[in-house]
């Protein structure tokens, strides 16, 4: 479907090409597409990266437009401080993967390692196996997705943004210093001190929902709960009037 | 492991005494500046071989900020800055802040994809730095200061904020080697990593292994006895250009002290005592004062130096001590 609206797919390889030449096509190859008819390139072109062996600090600092589809492994370190490239990783990656990402998306078909998301300020970020320890620790703002399990310490140091956590996570799951929120389907082993497990209110299945299938990740809104700093879900409780009694009324 | 030391180890060298029995005719001038050799083949030069580690920016006003980055940077000490903790979007004034030092914290805090464009040297910055409470926490006025560019930012920080003291996304010292590798891919900036005194025996071969090519060692008291540890373990690495060894101390160094700490190893020291006096003082000409107190400082070490006859800073070694 994407090849129809994009009937060019590049290819370009980690093996042959080097750093400088890598970024330098690919900021071609979007300026070109930026030059198409708005219906041809307004998705981005696609951009098939051959020969990913597990490579350290690959695909960094890209603010072009384009679809990336990694065929392999990566190593430590991907799409680090990425601004506008929508990825897809067909193996599993390291640690670090999206470190400081400011936009664009992330999707990685295998499993991720350590802080998967570290530090990120927008974008999406997405696992579909598991992920290792300090997922989306220091994180900022934007969304990441993890279909599988993740480890200890989700969301250490994080002062915003949201965690979607499909199956079981470690010990002291959260951040009670931020505004983060996190919805899990799983069994949790232990919150953060600080945090607490509050209902799933009715904007937040929406968004969840929305979230899910942007993510392409299957599943019900329902089935997640929600977790939050306990003074944020004192402050819910006390306000007088809450979702489903408006003051308007 | 604690280290055990003397309590001067300092006091017990003096900067040695021409020779008597001889005419030796003294250098014109010792220069002072420096450089930091690459592991990528490039060097960086710098004008003196003081830095600014640690500077409060977050506890004084931002255009007073610029002006005393500028300043120093003018002076030829490299001041560590974030571009949040100046609050410089604009390139043009950006580089007038030049030579900058980042620290690239454990959690990222503050740091920007534009700090990778400027900075001189990029600061792995594995030691914590205690508040005024003890804690490892970043002040809600340097929190507010980084977020004051962030497009989601709700509300202001009140609290202080735990810093980590150990990257997220490491599993041990030896993820250092790939972390030094992206840094290097995204920056042109030389690459340090700076820790504690304490930690010099664990974090020194994980340094030598990632290639880095500096490293900062903060100590609280006397500093003798861990620039000549680290620079012995330095030298032993039989590099083609010597890692630079950049000293944050606990106290302001004497000028006579500076030169003793540059003989026995160290290339770089801290003078965050006498810049953070500045900031906090008020003056009717900032590059004035800055560019006295710097200058006094500078003078006399390059006298020190001078009575040496050594025609650059680097070229003093232990032999021109003499213990007392």
């Amino acid at each position: 479907m994407n090849s129809a609206a994009n009937p060019v797919v590049h290819r370009l390889s980690l093996a042959q090409l080097s750093e400088t030449e890598l970024y330098e096509r690919l900021a071609a190859i979007a300026a070109a597409s930026e030059s198409l008819p708005l219906s041809a390139g307004s998705i981005g072109p696609l951009v098939e990266i051959d020969d990913a062996v597990g490579q350290d600090a690959v695909l960094m600092g890209i603010m072009s437009s384009v679809r990336l589809h990694v065929k392999g492994p990566l190593g430590n370190y991907p799409f680090s401080y990425n601004v506008g490239a929508d990825a897809r990783i067909e193996g599993d990656v390291c640690n670090g993967v999206g470190e400081g990402l400011r936009g664009g998306s992330v999707r990685v078909r295998g499993n991720a390692g350590l802080g998967f998301g570290v530090a990120m300020r927008s974008g999406t970020l997405a696992v579909y196996g598991t992920a290792g320890d300090r997922v989306a620790a220091g994180m900022v703002g934007g969304e990441v997705f993890a279909r599988g399990n993740v480890g200890a310490d989700v969301g250490v140091g994080a002062r915003g943004g949201m965690i979607v956590i499909g199956g079981d996570a470690g010990p002291r799951l959260g951040e009670p210093q931020g505004e983060l929120i996190i919805f899990i389907r799983g069994k949790v082993q232990s919150l953060a001190t600080g945090m607490c497990e509050a209902p799933l209110r009715k904007r937040d299945e929406l968004r969840l929902g929305l979230l899910l299938i942007n993510a392409s990740i299957r599943g019900d809104a329902k089935d997640f709960r929600r977790i939050v700093p306990e003074v944020v879900l004192e402050q819910e409780r006390a306000r007088k009037h809450g979702e489903v009694d408006p003051s308007w009324r | 492991m604690e280290i055990t030391r003397s309590p001067n180890r300092l006091d017990q060298y003096r900067v040695r005494l021409p020779a008597c029995d001889q005419f030796v005719r003294s250098c014109v001038d010792t220069k002072l500046d420096t450089s930091v050799h690459l592991a990528t083949g490039k060097s960086i030069e710098f004008p003196s071989p003081f830095f600014w580690f640690d500077p409060p920016w977050h506890l004084v006003p931002i255009d007073k900020c610029r002006i005393f980055a500028r300043a120093f940077a003018a002076s030829g000490i490299v001041v560590s800055s974030l571009h949040r903790d100046l609050a410089a979007d604009d390139e043009n004034e950006t580089a007038s802040f030049l030579p900058r030092l980042a620290p690239h914290r454990c959690d990222r805090a503050g740091w920007t994809f534009r700090d990778f464009e400027s900075a001189s040297v990029i600061d792995l910055r594995l030691v914590p730095i205690r508040d005024e409470f003890g804690h490892f926490a970043y002040h809600p006025a340097q929190l507010n200061r980084w977020r004051n560019f962030e497009e989601d930012r709700s509300h202001d920080a009140v609290n202080a904020t735990d810093a980590m003291t150990f990257p997220p996304d490491w599993k041990n010292v030896d993820n250092m080697c790939s972390k030094v590798g992206q840094l290097r891919r995204l920056s042109d900036a030389a690459i340090f990593v700076s820790i504690d005194e304490a930690h010099v025996s664990l974090m020194l071969p994980a340094a030598k292994t990632a290639n880095v090519d500096g490293v900062i060692i903060r100590v609280d008291g006397d500093p003798l006895e861990t620039i000549v540890q680290a620079k012995q373990q330095i030298d032993s690495w039989k590099r083609p250009s010597s890692t630079a060894l950049w000293v944050v101390t606990g106290e302001q160094l004497s000028p006579e002290d500076c030169v003793k700490c540059f003989a026995m190893g160290a290339s770089g020291l801290s003078v965050d005592l006498i810049c953070n006096d500045l900031l906090f003082q008020n003056h009717l000409r900032l590059e004035a004062a800055v560019n006295q107190v710097v200058g006094e400082l500078a003078d006399s070490v390059r006298g020190y130096a001078n009575s040496c006859n050594v025609a650059r800073i680097t070229d003093l070694r232990p032999e021109h001590l003499s213990f007392v």
